[in-house]
């Protein structure tokens, strides 16, 4: 006997509606998905602009640090640490610089950063391990709180007793030291040197580079300054920033002059694909060797309690322009001769509108 | 004739009796396909054999029971689908939606970004409310403004070329120096300070009294000053002595130039770091400090406009009425805000035009009652749509910057705003950044064009 079930199970009829309904249904539901996974995947690529323009900003940040501290700074070499640079333009005499003590010119990686030249192209990104690195331990040396014998058989001698055990902070070793020893020679050397490696992860995401106008570069202003006691433009820099992988080099021309085919896989085709997805933008900046103060309210090194230095409406030393006083109360003086800057100011930042013509940057 | 002969015919599944079960199984055995085939018995009126089969009396279908779960299974079945199509279709509605809000935001912030670097919501194409064409000096001792902000249309402002705001012969500027130079090297004696930054603070001091000398009555054009009421002489040196005639007066003129120029915002942003303030107007009887350095406004109906800005007696410590000393611009910062913005429409008191000349402070201030930065914020507030011609189910989105400066530091805040119609939830995006600064703005310009160009002739600054 058939079964008016099996019948109806074997009926081709039927069962070509259910694959229609249940195919219609997920072909909808696809579609559905389909249009949820681009519009996710566009929203993503809108985003990342937002990203890029957020890296450019810090590129801007960067760029403007590099100009001030290598105003001074970063001169010293193992043979001469006392090596200080005196500024853009000299704030001794007005000279083009940066000279040092002696006058004598500085050069940045073996170049010298005069005016109308690059001084720098920083592709940046993080090290595995940088120099001088601390351990991001908040309290390497927190206070034993067991007083569970089980736990700790020598309670009885270290429990609530706060001792400085270990180093605070405690350097960051690679990884083949297991234990920290201060009298490690070793452990000290590779302490200073870092793992230089890049981190991959912060690779191809963002550069700046640093030019040094000299004046004849197309469209700049008459007004624009930075000019040296000689009348010689040396005071102004274009800041190139950019968020993606073309690691600063202006265009392959340049990657070919500088012998770094390599790093794009000898193609240019590669580069275009890079800069094509690249964000860039451009600013120039004047440095000027002024530096600021008497803006903190509780700085106050030379009289720490005598004027009530938390008080802003007595904080003499917040108000009295720096170094410009030779009033003391109680022995001391009562303007502050120590700035939190010692590398100069940018002085204005002008966004240029597109990439100069001349390609001077 | 298929008349009276049993035949399969593929009808549906109402029921018949159906045959036995050996005629059956040799039905079967000749068409075994049929046999996945609905069919239905029909019988034989004349039947020769005398084998009759009955009509059926009963049509077997489904019970009640089966229909009832069938149509229940069908029903939970229709329904999943069709709210599982129904979710689907919410959640994508939902996120085009949150696409939507998430692109206006991000064009927002972009925008918001774009007008922190061009200030394009200051001075661009069409809108340059910040250009005005000077008609009205302004007095170094007594100011002479209008106490209802009536005049800042005839002053300069942030975005007037210096070509028309750099007054010749402005309060005593000499001609040497009657023009912006903007190269303030530390190695120029030009921009050195010679007096004590902390003079006029004990003994309530007077500038006469000082025994580390006024260096600002030096900063005028004037061989004569009268001071502590006589006349003397403080001027002899200027290019008599082979000190070179701007030696005293390069800094009193520049500040005095940006002052007027620029108003209290632009004039901060073009100082150096480090620049001291000190310079001495004449009044006829005595030589004081500028007007500006000693008054201040205070808000728009903060005090009477009769008072603004006036530091008054009643305060403790360095400003007590011997406020006429040395300044930096980072400590005049101190608890002062300094703002730029441009006026909103039918702003009948020019509110913020008055507030970018001046310096905005609270009579309140020592004990922090009310902070200044509040009302310069509200005051300096210019939300701007993003879409004013949206369909009227999206979204509103609005950008803006709000710039001044406060405790040394110069601040670009960045606020985006999403106001949902269909929900009334409001999304606040704030945010600070650096940017373009005044100058770089200005340069950025050039006098006759509307907004930023590419500057391949004269900018605002020349």
């Amino acid at each position: 006997m058939i079964s008016p079930a099996l019948h109806f199970r074997a009926s081709p009829v039927r069962g070509g509606s259910i694959l229609i309904l249940v195919a219609g249904l997920t072909a909808m539901l696809a579609v559905l998905a389909t249009t949820f996974l681009v519009r996710m995947r566009q929203d993503a690529e809108e985003s990342n602009l937002v990203v890029q323009a957020g890296q450019c900003r810090l590129m801007l940040h960067a760029g403007m640090q590099f100009i001030q501290e290598a105003s001074r700074v970063g001169y010293a070499t193992s043979g001469n640490r006392s090596v200080e640079g005196w500024g853009w333009i000299d704030v001794r005499d007005g000279a083009v610089g940066p000279r040092g003590n002696n006058r004598e010119i500085l050069r940045i990686a073996g170049r010298v950063p005069a005016p109308g030249t690059l001084v720098v192209r920083a592709p940046m990104f993080m090290h595995k391990l940088p120099p001088f690195a601390v351990v991001p331990h908040m309290y390497p040396n927190q206070i034993p709180s067991n007083d569970d014998p089980a736990v700790d058989p020598n309670f009885d001698r270290t429990f609530g007793i706060p001792v400085l055990a270990r180093p605070d902070p405690a350097p960051a070793l690679p990884a083949v030291f297991s234990t920290h020893d201060p009298a490690s020679a070793a452990q000290r050397s590779a302490w200073e040197t870092g793992d230089a490696t890049p981190d991959t992860r912060s690779l191809g995401l963002s550069w700046f580079r640093v030019y040094r106008e000299d004046g004849s570069e197309a469209g700049r202003p008459a007004a624009a300054g930075g000019r040296a006691a000689d009348g010689t433009v040396a005071g102004t820099f274009i800041i190139t920033v950019g968020a993606g992988g073309t690691q600063g080099f202006q265009d392959w021309a340049e990657v070919v002059r500088e012998g770094e085919t390599a790093t794009f896989g000898e193609d240019p085709g590669t580069f275009d694909v890079l800069l094509a997805a690249e964000l860039r933008q451009w600013f120039r900046v004047a440095w000027s060797g002024s530096v600021g103060g008497a803006e903190n309210r509780a700085f106050n090194p030379l009289d720490p309690g005598g004027f009530a230095p938390d008080s802003f409406d007595n904080a003499y030393h917040a108000r009295i322009p720096l170094n410009s006083s030779r009033y003391t109360a109680g022995g001391k003086s009562m303007s502050s001769a120590e700035p939190r800057n010692y590398v100069g100011t940018i002085t204005y930042i002008q966004r240029l509108l597109g990439s100069p013509t001349d390609s001077k940057w | 004739m298929l008349r009276g002969r049993f035949k399969t015919m593929p009808v549906g599944l109402a029921g018949s009796r159906q045959p036995s079960a050996a005629s059956d199984s040799a039905r079967n055995a000749s068409s075994i396909p049929s046999l996945r085939r609905p069919c239905i018995w029909l019988p034989i009126s004349d039947q020769p054999s005398g084998l009759v089969l009955k009509r059926p009396l009963v049509h077997r279908g489904f019970t009640l029971l089966e229909i009832t779960v069938a149509v229940a299974i069908g029903t939970l079945i229709l329904y999943t689908a069709y709210a599982g199509f129904r979710v689907s279709t919410q959640t994508v509605t939902l996120c085009n939606r949150m696409s939507l809000e998430n692109r206006l935001m991000t064009a927002g912030m972009l925008r918001a970004i774009d007008d922190v670097d061009f200030w394009t919501d200051l001075d661009r194409e069409g809108h340059v409310p910040l250009r005005t064409i000077p008609r009205k000096a302004i007095n170094g001792h007594s100011g002479g403004y209008d106490p209802d902000g009536a005049d800042s249309l005839s002053l300069p402002q942030p975005f007037t070329p210096f070509a028309s705001s750099w007054q010749p012969g402005l309060n005593q500027i000499p001609a040497v120096s009657n023009v912006y130079q903007g190269d303030w090297r530390p190695d120029d004696p030009r921009t050195w300070y010679r007096g004590d930054g902390f003079l006029f603070l004990q003994g309530n001091q007077r500038p006469e009294d000082s025994v580390w000398g006024n260096y600002g009555l030096f900063s005028g054009v004037d061989a004569n000053v009268t001071h502590g009421n006589a006349s003397v002489t403080v001027g002899a040196l200027a290019g008599t002595t082979g000190v070179p005639v701007d030696r005293y007066t390069f800094t009193a003129a520049q500040h005095k130039g940006l002052k007027y120029a620029l108003g209290f915002y632009g004039w901060w942003d073009y100082l150096p770091a480090n620049a001291i303030i000190d310079w001495s107007d004449r009044n006829g009887t005595r030589a004081t400090k500028p007007f500006e350095l000693r008054e201040r406004y205070e808000g728009e109906g903060d005090r009477p406009p009769s008072n603004i800005g006036q530091f008054s007696s009643g305060f403790r410590g360095i400003w007590i009425s011997g406020n006429e000393r040395p300044q930096s611009r980072s400590s005049y910062l101190w608890e002062q805000v300094l703002c730029i913005s441009a006026p909103r429409p039918n702003d009948a008191t020019n509110e913020v035009m008055r507030l970018n000349r001046w310096m905005a402070g609270h009579g309140d201030f020592i004990n922090e009652s009310a902070s200044p930065i509040s009302v310069v914020l509200s005051a300096i507030s210019r939300p701007a749509d993003m879409d004013a011609q949206r369909p009227g189910d999206w979204p509103r989105v609005t950008a803006e910057v709000r710039r001044y400066k406060i405790f040394a530091r110069t601040s670009q805040d960045c606020f985006v705003r999403m106001f949902d119609p269909a929900t009334g939830k409001m999304v606040e995006l704030d945010f600070r950044t650096v940017g373009s600064t005044l100058r770089g703005a200005r340069l950025q310009r050039r006098t006759g064009v509307e907004g930023p160009v590419l500057p391949t002739a004269a900018t605002l600054d020349g």
